[in-house]
C-alpha cells in the first residue's frame, strides 16, 4: 500500500493544474449502462436527464396508469411521453413540462432543471438526482425499496425551488 | 461517500521500456460534485491528481519503478504533457485516444 501524503505545496500546484483540465479517463459510459449500475459508474455522465426519465417512469408506475392514459389525461402526444421516459436527454416542450408538473404535483422549477431546459441547477437536486439514478432499478414494477427511494426523491424535488 | 474512483490493471507492459511492467489506468473519475459539474463549485480538489499520485505510488510499491500508462481523453491531453508523460499518439485499438506513459525517471518528479 502506497503511503506518502502530499505536501501542501504539491496540493496547491495540483489544484491549480486540475482546475484547468478535466482529468477523467476512460471511455464514456452509455445511459443504459448507468441505470441500476453502481454509483462508481455515474461520474462519467450527467445524471440529471437520466434521473428525470426515471422519475417520470416511476411516478407513472406508481399511479398505475399507462402511457396512453397519461397522454389522454394531459392531452400530450404519447410519443412524446415515451421519449421522456425512455430517452434520457430528450427535451420536452415547456407546455408538456407544465402539464407533468401539474399532474404529479411537482414544482415546475425543479422539473425544468432536471429536463435540461435551464442551465442553472440546484446543487442539492443535482447530487440527489445522481444517487436516485444510480439506485433505481430498471424493473417495470416498484418494490418496497423502490417506492421508498421514489418517495424520498419526490420529497426533495418538491422542496426544490 | 465516494469522492472519486480509479480502476487500474497490472498486466500491461511498457512501451518506453518494452517488456517492463507498468501500472495501466483503465478508468479514473472524480465524483460529479468534485468535477465542477452542473456549474457548481468543486467540493474537494484535486481528486483526479491525487488518484494519479496513488497510481504512481502503487506502481512503485509493485516494483514497476513508477511507470504508468493511460489513454487520455481529448480534454486532458495537455495535462499529461505537462506531467512529462511521453505521448505515443492516437491508438487505433483504443477509440483513437492518445496513449501516454510516465517513464520511471519522471515518477519521483511527479510525487515531489
Amino acid at each position: 500500500m502506497f503511503k506518502n501524503p502530499p505536501s501542501e505545496g504539491w496540493l496547491k500546484e495540483a489544484i491549480e493544474l486540475e482546475d484547468q483540465f478535466d482529468i477523467a479517463l476512460g471511455v464514456e459510459l452509455q445511459t443504459d449502462e448507468l441505470v441500476g449500475a453502481i454509483p462508481a459508474k455515474i461520474a462519467a455522465v450527467s445524471a440529471l436527464p437520466i434521473a428525470f426519465s426515471i422519475l417520470m417512469h416511476k411516478l407513472r408506475l406508481e399511479r398505475k396508469i399507462t402511457v396512453e392514459q397519461l397522454s389522454h389525461e394531459l392531452d400530450v402526444d404519447s410519443d412524446q411521453l415515451v421519449k421522456i421516459e425512455k430517452s434520457a436527454g430528450f427535451k420536452p416542450p415547456p407546455r408538456t413540462l407544465q402539464k407533468l408538473a401539474g399532474f404529479y404535483k411537482l414544482p415546475i422549477g425543479a422539473l425544468v432543471q432536471m429536463a435540461g431546459a435551464v442551465k442553472k441547477v440546484d446543487p442539492l437536486l443535482a447530487r440527489n438526482a445522481v444517487q436516485f439514478a444510480a439506485k433505481s432499478e430498471s424493473f417495470e414494477h416498484l418494490n418496497r425499496d423502490e417506492r421508498k427511494l421514489l418517495d424520498q426523491f419526490v420529497k426533495l424535488v418538491r422542496d426544490t425551488q | 461517500m465516494t469522492q472519486g474512483l480509479m480502476q487500474v490493471n497490472l498486466v500491461q507492459r511498457s512501451r518506453i521500456e518494452p517488456g517492463q511492467h507498468l501500472l495501466y489506468v483503465d478508468r479514473l473519475a472524480a465524483a460529479p460534485w468534485n468535477r465542477g459539474s452542473f456549474g457548481q463549485k468543486k467540493r474537494f480538489r484535486p481528486v483526479g491528481l491525487l488518484l494519479m499520485r496513488h497510481a504512481i505510488g502503487t506502481s512503485l510499491v509493485e516494483g514497476f519503478d513508477g511507470r504508468v500508462g493511460l489513454h487520455s481523453l481529448s480534454g486532458a491531453v495537455r495535462l499529461y504533457q505537462k506531467l512529462s508523460m511521453k505521448s505515443f499518439g492516437p491508438d487505433a485499438d483504443h477509440h483513437k485516444l492518445e496513449y501516454f506513459e510516465l517513464p520511471a525517471d519522471k515518477s519521483y518528479e511527479f510525487l515531489n
